[in-house]
């Protein structure tokens, strides 16, 4: 009887929508809406802002909303609702109905106040919810929880429906020490840690929802950050793969800078199964041009591929299986230099998440975003004018005899500082988060300060570009009125969601859709 | 007072390098090229406490290139192309970028060699002999 329930929860699921339940859409990290049916490349560009809400999450450090979560068919004391879920910085989860932009329930976290926090004005380090939420499947009832980290490190798990809590707290991640967006695959919670924010070490971390201990599993590789924007990504075989920063590669001291680790839970541990370390390790960590970026995985002609980047400006392709081949240093291909001509560290290359998406001929395209002007030697087929602050770049994935390789498809406009993209239908949803990324000065050198960083930041811009040619189909132009910074895009059931720096959400879609 | 005390020796932890190990503008000032090389990057980084000055930087990794530090060399080869801190000079920027390809260990090649050829698409055929012959009569020099 339990299980019929749970399959018509799930049927009901696939018939009435689509959900983005998790940072990047999946646990892959693709940021590929695959059930959007409403929005395609014909009527984009009608879109406009169905609505906007004002919330009342302080901003902290440059940082304020993160990507909303979406899922469909929420059964409420008042109906099924289409429920957005959005967090907040300073310890905030906001449920919207995406019908009504009417907030349904919301939730503080309150603790006492950590021993320790980052540097007062460091943007690195905000002192509060910096986390990504997640959401779990529907249980036997359909009902949905959302699994919330405060800053004090306890993970809170909600209703969807009402935001009661469905089960007590517990410790995962460290006060006030800068969790990246939460993953879960089959009941296992991931994060991953970076900036060493309050003392907090650089780390792969885990825990098992059901476990009544909550045992925190951390996998440690001795290397500088994982900020890859979105966390770790999930394979098929339940390895969460995380990016490393600057640090030196030694496999004999386990010590895997500018890398890319895969770690698993195995049994009560997480266990490294496999990493990726580019030959050039050492010129990427003299110059501070760390892998940084969250991979994407998907399936490609029967095998699992991973597409990964670096601050460098170049991306690897690797398999899943064996990433790096024997030596852990081979990627199947990697492309040459798409940007950062001056190997600049602070304001170029890529950074944040990469995305990915297969068209209706069975077409595997890669996306990246990046930052500061395209490099002069970097040739595409198609592009819309010069680069100079950051695009979306485009590449087809190919295989002949065992062979893969990335070929350049398409370069969109200039985005002022281009931040990671979403797909749907057909269409890439793009945008210039208008943000001042400058982390040092002529005048007096590094000084990483968030009031000087958001005087200087403008306000950002979102684009609906074909995915096939990268042709701008939609611009917000000047509507939005604040920049974004570690915020991002979800999109589901014809809505797309961005939230800005002054604690706006905005939706857009079409009038009466 | 506690919090004082602890942000107190966290500053002078960071502050201070390692027991023994003498300061890297010293160590820079005394010809190690490994220092030279790390203080042209954090000038032109504009870090640990410095101001961003690309002049110096290049002058620092000028230093260090010349010991046959090959970071150094690809630095100021990339410095001589964008023309910050130097005058642009992409026979120059060829020159060290050469140096440093055909120095650098293997595994780093690849991308200090497609440096090297993006540069080289901007030069004549005449500036290209004249950098790669730069290049060859190169040799690294002992600072005192």
């Amino acid at each position: 009887m339990r299980t019929s329930r749970f399959v018509i929860a799930m049927a009901l699921g696939c018939a009435f929508g689509a959900d983005w339940p998790t940072d990047g859409g999946n646990p892959q990290r693709t940021a590929w809406q695959k059930d959007e049916k409403i929005l395609n490349k014909d009527n984009v560009k009608n879109l406009k802002i169905v609505w906007k809400i004002q919330l009342d999450n302080k901003p902290i450090e440059m940082h304020s909303l993160f990507p909303p979560l979406i899922v469909d068919k929420v059964n409420t004391a008042s109906g099924p609702k289409q429920i957005a879920i959005v967090a907040g910085v300073s310890d905030n989860i906001y449920a919207i109905d995406v019908a009504t932009a009417k907030i349904i329930w919301q939730k503080h976290f309150e603790y006492p106040t950590p021993a320790r926090r980052g540097r007062p004005t460091d943007p690195l380090c905000p002192a509060g919810l910096t986390a990504t939420p997640v959401i779990g499947p529907p249980n036997a009832n359909g009902s949905r929880t959302v699994y919330a980290m405060a800053g004090d490190g306890e993970v809170h798990s909600l209703s969807v429906a009402d935001g009661e809590d469905v089960a007590p707290p517990f410790q995962f991640g460290y006060p006030y020490g800068k969790s990246y967006a939460l993953n879960l695959w089959e009941g296992v919670l991931f994060t991953t840690t970076a900036q060493g924010c309050a003392g907090n070490p650089n780390q792969m971390w885990s825990v098992k929802i059901n476990d009544p201990s909550h045992k925190v599993m951390t996998y440690n590789p001795k290397s500088g950050g994982l900020w890859g924007r979105t966390g770790a990504a999930i394979d098929e075989s339940g390895v969460a793969w995380a990016p490393t920063g600057d640090g030196r590669y030694d496999p004999a001291t386990q010590t895997y800078g500018n890398g890319l680790i895969g770690a698993k839970v195995v049994g009560n541990e997480l266990k490294l199964q496999d990493y990726y370390e580019p030959k050039n390790w050492a010129w990427l960590q003299s110059r501070d041009l760390d892998m940084q970026v969250t991979p994407a995985i998907f399936k490609y002609k029967g095998k699992e591929l991973m597409i990964a980047a670096s601050k460098e400006c170049r991306i690897y392709l690797l398999d899943t299986k064996a990433a790096g081949g024997d030596d852990h240093q081979t990627p199947l291909d990697r492309t040459p230099l798409i940007c950062n001509e001056e190997v600049n560290f602070a304001s170029a290359g890529i950074w944040g998440a990469m995305a990915s998406w297969e068209d209706a001929q069975g077409t595997r395209w890669i996306l990246s975003p990046f930052w500061g002007p395209s490099h002069p030697d970097f040739k595409v087929p198609v592009s819309y004018g010069p680069v100079t602050h950051g695009a979306v770049v485009a590449f087809k994935l190919e295989e002949k005899n065992g062979k893969y390789k990335l070929i350049p498809a398409w370069m969109s406009r200039d985005m002022d500082q281009a931040e990671p993209p979403v797909i749907a239908n057909g269409v890439v949803y793009a945008f210039g988060s208008g943000e001042n990324t400058e982390q040092a000065y002529p005048d007096r050198g590094l000084d990483d300060n968030s009031p000087e960083r958001i005087h200087d930041s403008t306000h950002a811009v979102f684009y609906a570009l074909d995915a096939e040619t990268g042709k701008e189909l939609y611009s917000s132009g000047d509507q939005i009125k604040s920049f974004v910074h570690f915020g991002g895009l979800s999109i589901a059931n014809g809505r797309v969601y961005l939230g800005t720096f002054d604690s706006i959400l905005y939706c857009f879609g079409l009038e009466g859709k | 007072m506690r919090t004082l005390a602890v942000l107190l020796l966290a500053t002078l932890a960071y502050a201070q390098p390692p027991a023994g190990r003498p300061p890297l503008k010293e160590r820079a000032a005394a010809g190690d090229p490994e220092a030279q090389f790390s203080l042209g990057k954090n000038y032109e980084a504009g870090r640990s406490g410095l101001k961003q000055e690309y002049a110096i930087a290049a002058s620092w990794y000028q230093k260090s290139a010349e010991q046959g530090n090959v970071y150094a060399q690809a630095s100021l080869g990339i410095l001589y192309h964008s023309g910050k801190g130097l005058p642009h000079d992409d026979v120059q920027s060829e020159m060290w970028l050469t140096i440093a390809a055909d120095r650098v260990p293997k595994d780093d090649r690849d991308t200090i060699v497609e440096m090297r050829d993006s540069v080289a698409a901007h030069l004549t055929p005449q500036q290209l002999v004249e950098a790669q012959k730069l290049a060859r009569e190169w040799k690294p020099k002992k600072q005192p």
